[in-house]
């Protein structure tokens, strides 16, 4: 037995899982990163960002082949939707117009829409892929915080999990987090309101749930933040409705969504700063 | 500059793990099949071999660490593997003959030991529900794969490469 313990290797695996499931334990929690993590972090990405801009001209120019090839259909589609497009520019101009006149007889000039973006470009994605994060080139120097919301043209894709001075980790939608929650609406006659809790892989659709058992839900009806969970802002597109089905003890109503955004194919993002947070800061620091 | 060689390697395998995954054309295999690559665990098995033990696990302890930090966010999972496979790879090239073929078939085993080892890290902490066999089909036998085709392509230049380098450095 005392030669058991006086094996070296033995005593230094052991002590070395005890450091293993502590330090897991520890990155388990809530936190924000620490400032070695932080440099460890910035660094990588310096390094991630020479390597990439090449190997992405490289892999762009076989996509541009690629897309050549489909040029001539899309533009087809696309002359048709051009029409289209022009009288819903017009309309969303005068709306906007009187939007912003209204406000102001109102004399209410903060919204929860309002947001200041900020572009960045994807430098990496988790490799081991048993997360869904990507790694972009801004960071809390560039006015990233923690929570923020992460969208593209086509909607939300995410929000920023770890915020470092110069890079920052997001967390696509489409990974499983308990505490990954967001306020939502169905667009309608009459709004509804509901979470997004979680993602069922298999169907690929965002699952929003705690929605009243009589809301009238109808397919396609639009999915949108609402503004409430108190970080993003309002109005951000998720998806369309794609199902609705009752929740696991009748109570509530859950309703599959379909994501307006593809969470795999990104390659720049905008990453929502909401103004509204910025004015009160700014009237706090006044005051 | 015979210094830098095996570093600048290491940073290559390192960085070239996350560049692949983006660049990846994202179609319906990417969606369905959750490939790893795993360059950097070959490099560490191939410099276990070729170079020596004690390099390996510490390199392997270092990128063990960047891998925690930058990639994953979950610290020691791959800190505490990589010196772990490093060390145990060193000890089975006392009975093994380092040929490119033996080395390459290590690699292999190790990459499967790894997915295992991090799926049930994954499946403790309950970030992950996947059951077993869908483990198997979508994750381990893709992997698997995707680094065979890799251990095919750049192993053997790989090998060659730091052949060279402990050459050069016993010289001096």
């Amino acid at each position: 037995m005392p030669q058991f313990f006086l094996n070296k290797r033995l005593i230094l695996l052991l002590v070395s899982i005890i450091i293993l499931v502590a330090l897991i334990g520890f990155s388990l929690k809530d936190r924000e990163l620490t400032w070695p993590e932080q440099f460890v972090k910035d660094t990588t990405g310096f390094v991630q960002l020479i390597f990439h801009k090449p190997a992405q001209f490289v892999a762009g120019f076989f996509e541009n082949v690629n897309d050549i090839r489909n040029t001539y259909k899309e533009n087809k589609l696309l002359k048709a939707r051009l029409e289209e497009y022009v009288t819903l520019e017009t309309q969303v101009q005068t709306l906007k117009k009187e939007n912003e006149r209204l406000r102001a007889l109102l004399n209410k000039k903060e919204s929860l829409r309002d947001f200041i973006p900020i572009q960045a470009t994807v430098i990496g994605r988790n490799p081991d892929r048993w997360q869904e994060t990507i790694i972009v080139n801004k960071g809390e120097q560039h006015g990233v915080k923690k929570d923020m919301a992460v969208i593209t043209p086509e909607g939300l894709v995410g929000k920023v999990q770890h915020a470092s001075q110069f890079t920052s980790t997001v967390q696509l939608l489409s990974a499983l987090d308990q505490k990954n929650r967001i306020s939502a609406y169905v667009q309608g006659n009459e709004n509804v309101f509901g979470l997004i809790e979680g993602y069922d892989e298999k169907r690929r659709a965002l699952l929003l749930k705690r929605i009243p058992f009589d809301a009238k839900i109808e397919k396609k009806q639009k999915v949108l933040t609402s503004g409430l969970g108190g970080v993003f802002p309002k109005g951000l597109l998720i998806g369309e409705v794609m199902e609705v089905v009752p929740d696991q003890y009748g109570l509530t109503k859950m309703v599959y969504v379909k994501p307006a955004a593809n969470f795999y194919d990104i390659d720049d993002v905008i990453i929502v700063k909401r103004k509204i947070d910025e004015t009160l800061g700014e009237r706090e620091e006044a005051k | 500059m015979k210094k830098w060689a095996l570093p600048f390697l290491a940073v290559v395998c390192f960085v070239s793990e996350s560049i692949f995954v983006d660049l990846w054309p994202k179609n319906e295999l990417y969606m369905h099949y959750f490939f790893a690559p795993r360059f950097f665990l070959v490099f560490l098995v191939f410099t276990a071999i070729y170079i020596g033990q004690t390099r390996a696990m510490v390199y392997g302890l270092i990128f063990g660490v960047l891998y925690d930090c930058v990639y994953t966010e979950l610290l020691g999972v791959y800190a505490f593997a990589f010196p772990l496979i490093a060390y145990i790879v060193a000890k089975a090239m006392k009975v093994l003959h380092p040929h490119w073929l033996i080395a390459c078939f290590l690699s292999l085993f190790s990459i499967a030991i790894l997915e295992l080892y991090v799926y049930g890290i994954q499946l403790l902490i309950g970030r992950t529900n996947m059951p077993f066999q869908m483990f198997c089909l979508q994750r381990l036998s893709p992997t698997l794969l995707l680094n065979v085709v890799f251990l095919v392509l750049l192993s053997y230049p790989l090998k060659q490469q730091l052949v060279k380098i402990k050459r050069l450095e016993q010289e001096d």
